[in-house]
């Protein structure tokens, strides 16, 4: 079988915020690529640049503060022109939809929940008939109980949980391709989670879409991804298939984020990381993870190691991963 | 054997710091009442640390908050150390404060933005007249700061400059500053980072076995609820569905709400012997969790249950003893383990 090219390819995406003397390094290089009908999901902690990156995906982020952006984007066999703004409004909307994390804040206070579906129905420009059914059909897909009556809802009179299925189904409208989820649950309880998640990969499988998953929630990768991307501080640093890459990280910063999360069968002193994210004006030359890593010498603070591909799938930014 | 007549040499270890009977709060509400906590019973034995866990609207908050007296009770009692608590007296209540005391889950809301740190903290000593042993009000919050793994020096720089970790510990450090034996800590590290989380908690957790702290700890989070306690009681609609000693509990939950809720957490070790085994063990809910103004008959977790039965949708379940040290309130509680 022929091997098919991937929906996504992000090749050294760069995103660059702040004053052009000073930059924030918020994306620094990130290549990656999301296969069809798969889940990728991008994991850091805050401010490793996991959100940054997938907003660049459409050009979401406005200039400034972007001072600089670069890099190449292949969408489904093209290469999206050059990162400019219409080049990447020809995806966005389109065939790239998002669902945030604060459902309450995305969604408009003021009109129904039923015309804020309508309307991304109508701006995807898809040809469906019935507008109204159309909403009705979108309420149904995402679990939404009695859409006839919940359609005329005002968001706050819905749950949490209510609210992000509202979301996704106003990101299903124009039939995506992809969906960026952007820590689609850490505002909700646990068993609401849990529903919202078991959504995602229902629709996932059942509308053949690929998604990316943004999030800090390794149980969550472990969950749902196919694949995974560790990010630390803009730049990836580990890369590989799920399952390999958690049960044996070659990255020290992965094995310190799994050793930092407390496990339902955690017994024992956890250790974490010491110290904190380099911040954004005082970057370490050399490996950006050096100051904290207990496997550093002096040549890890001399040269930023490249991410070195291995022969199983998976690639580590590191001069002495973890084996 | 009767329990009473046991003689213990460290008799303490029987007699709880902190205990409530028939605990209630209600906030009024447009057109009724919220019944945030509605008949709560629990003990918190000396340097245990208990875990009060549950979802957002569960009335965890508001068991903490009426512990520190932040929230008048509709009903029931609170005793601490014998007494009734809080106390109504200006000077006992004082007293009180200086037993018990808070950390908040937002470091950065709780401290004063104007305050540099050495003065938030030395207001403590100050109100409380604290200056043991002939130390100075800025030796004594120099001291605490390095207790909290802190430099000294931060005295005079302000909340701002902090991170959300730093911040933390300052706020441990003003909870510290009175000498207290119970500590009620809300959603401490549910704020942080997850690498900060573990540098939060082990602090925690090393300042409790030095202090011979009791902790009540209110989290959501049952993997950071099992690492902290060694009994925990989870919440649901004001109520306590179960208790029991964490490792048991997790173990083998009788509740059919405790058993759904520890498979709706998702866990890297599950997830990846799930995905080996091609197993979901996840139980999932329906629907939300009801309003608490609403008056649900019969057992409040009826309407979400996965194991429901006619009775439940009629009558409220009795507390009842189902294991060592675990009570369940299910008219159909599953085998302690």
């Amino acid at each position: 079988m022929q091997k098919q090219e991937p929906l996504l390819d992000v090749s050294n995406l760069r995103t660059w915020l702040g004053s052009r003397k000073a930059p924030i390094r918020a994306v620094d290089g990130v290549s990656f690529s999301v296969a069809h009908r798969t889940t990728v999901a991008l994991v850091g902690e805050s401010g490793c640049g996991k959100s940054v990156t997938a907003l660049s995906l459409t050009g979401l982020i406005p200039r400034p503060p972007v001072c600089e952006m670069s890099g190449t984007i292949r969408f489904d066999g093209r290469t999206v022109s050059g990162l400019d703004a219409r080049g990447l409004a020809s995806i966005r909307g389109r065939h790239i939809a998002y669902v945030f994390q604060e459902p309450g804040s995305a969604l408009n206070p003021v009109f129904r929940v039923g015309a804020q579906i309508e309307e991304s129905v109508r701006l995807s420009g898809r040809d469906v008939g019935s507008v109204r059914e159309e909403v009705v059909r979108l309420m149904q897909l995402v679990g939404l109980p009695d859409p006839e009556r919940r359609r005329l809802s005002y968001p706050h009179e819905l749950s949490g949980g209510m609210q992000q299925r509202v979301m996704i189904a106003m990101a299903l409208a124009s039939e995506p391709r992809l969906l960026v989820a952007d820590e689609p649950t850490t505002a909700l309880d646990v068993t609401i989670q849990a529903q919202i998640m078991e959504l995602l990969r229902m629709l996932q499988d059942q509308l053949g879409m690929s998604m990316l998953l943004i999030t800090h929630n390794l149980g969550l990768v472990a969950d749902t991804a196919h694949r995974v991307y560790v990010m630390y501080a803009g730049q990836i640093v580990e890369s590989g298939p799920t399952e390999s890459v958690l049960a044996h990280p070659l990255h020290p910063y992965t094995r310190g984020l799994m050793d930092a999360v407390p496990r339902l069968d955690t017994i024992g002193r956890m250790l974490g990381i010491p110290g904190q994210l380099p911040r954004a004006d005082e970057r370490p030359t050399g490996c950006l993870f050096a100051p904290r890593c207990p496997r550093a010498d002096d040549r890890c603070r001399e040269r930023l190691p490249d991410l070195e591909s291995r022969g199983d799938d998976r690639a580590v930014r590191c001069i002495h991963p973890l084996e | 054997m009767n329990a009473m007549n046991t003689v213990n040499l460290d008799s303490s270890k029987d007699i709880p710091l902190l205990e409530a009977r028939g605990l209630a709060v209600h906030y009024p509400a447009q057109g009724g009442v919220v019944r945030a906590v509605d008949g709560v019973d629990f003990s918190v034995f000396p340097r245990e640390c208990i875990g009060l866990v549950g979802e957002s609207g569960c009335g965890k908050t508001t068991v903490g908050n009426a512990v520190i007296g932040l929230v008048p009770l509709q009903g029931g009692t609170l005793q601490f150390e014998g007494r009734k608590a809080p106390p109504e007296d200006r000077a006992a209540l004082m007293a009180y404060r200086r037993r018990v005391q808070m950390v908040f889950q937002d470091p950065f809301g709780s401290l004063n933005p104007r305050m540099s740190i050495g003065r938030a903290i030395g207001e403590v000593l100050r109100i409380h007249h604290i200056n043991r042993q002939g130390d100075s009000i800025e030796e004594r919050v120099a001291g605490l700061l390095q207790s909290v793994g802190l430099e000294a020096d931060f005295v005079n720089r302000y909340p701002h400059e902090f991170s959300g970790g730093q911040r933390q510990r300052i706020g441990i450090a003003r909870a510290l500053a009175v000498d207290p034996v119970l500590l009620v800590a809300d959603e401490p590290v549910s704020a942080l980072d997850v690498s900060v989380q573990v540098q939060i908690l082990n602090l925690l957790r090393d300042l409790q076995a030095q202090r011979n702290l009791t902790l009540l700890f209110v989290a959501h989070d049952l993997a950071v609820v099992r690492y902290m306690c060694s009994r925990v009681y989870v919440m649901y609609l004001g109520r306590i569905m179960e208790c029991g000693p964490v490792e048991s509990l997790y173990r083998s939950p009788s509740h059919p709400y405790t058993e759904a809720l520890l498979s709706a957490v998702p866990d890297v070790g599950r997830g990846l012997e799930d995905r080996r085994s091609g197993k979901n063990r996840r139980i999932l809910l329906k629907g939300d969790v009801p309003s608490a103004a609403r008056v649900i008959p019969g057992c409040r977790f009826h309407t979400r249950c996965h194991r429901v039965q006619a009775i439940c949708r009629h009558t409220e379940p009795a507390w009842r003893l189902v294991g060592p040290g675990r009570g369940c309130a299910c008219h159909f509680a599953l085998p302690a383990g």
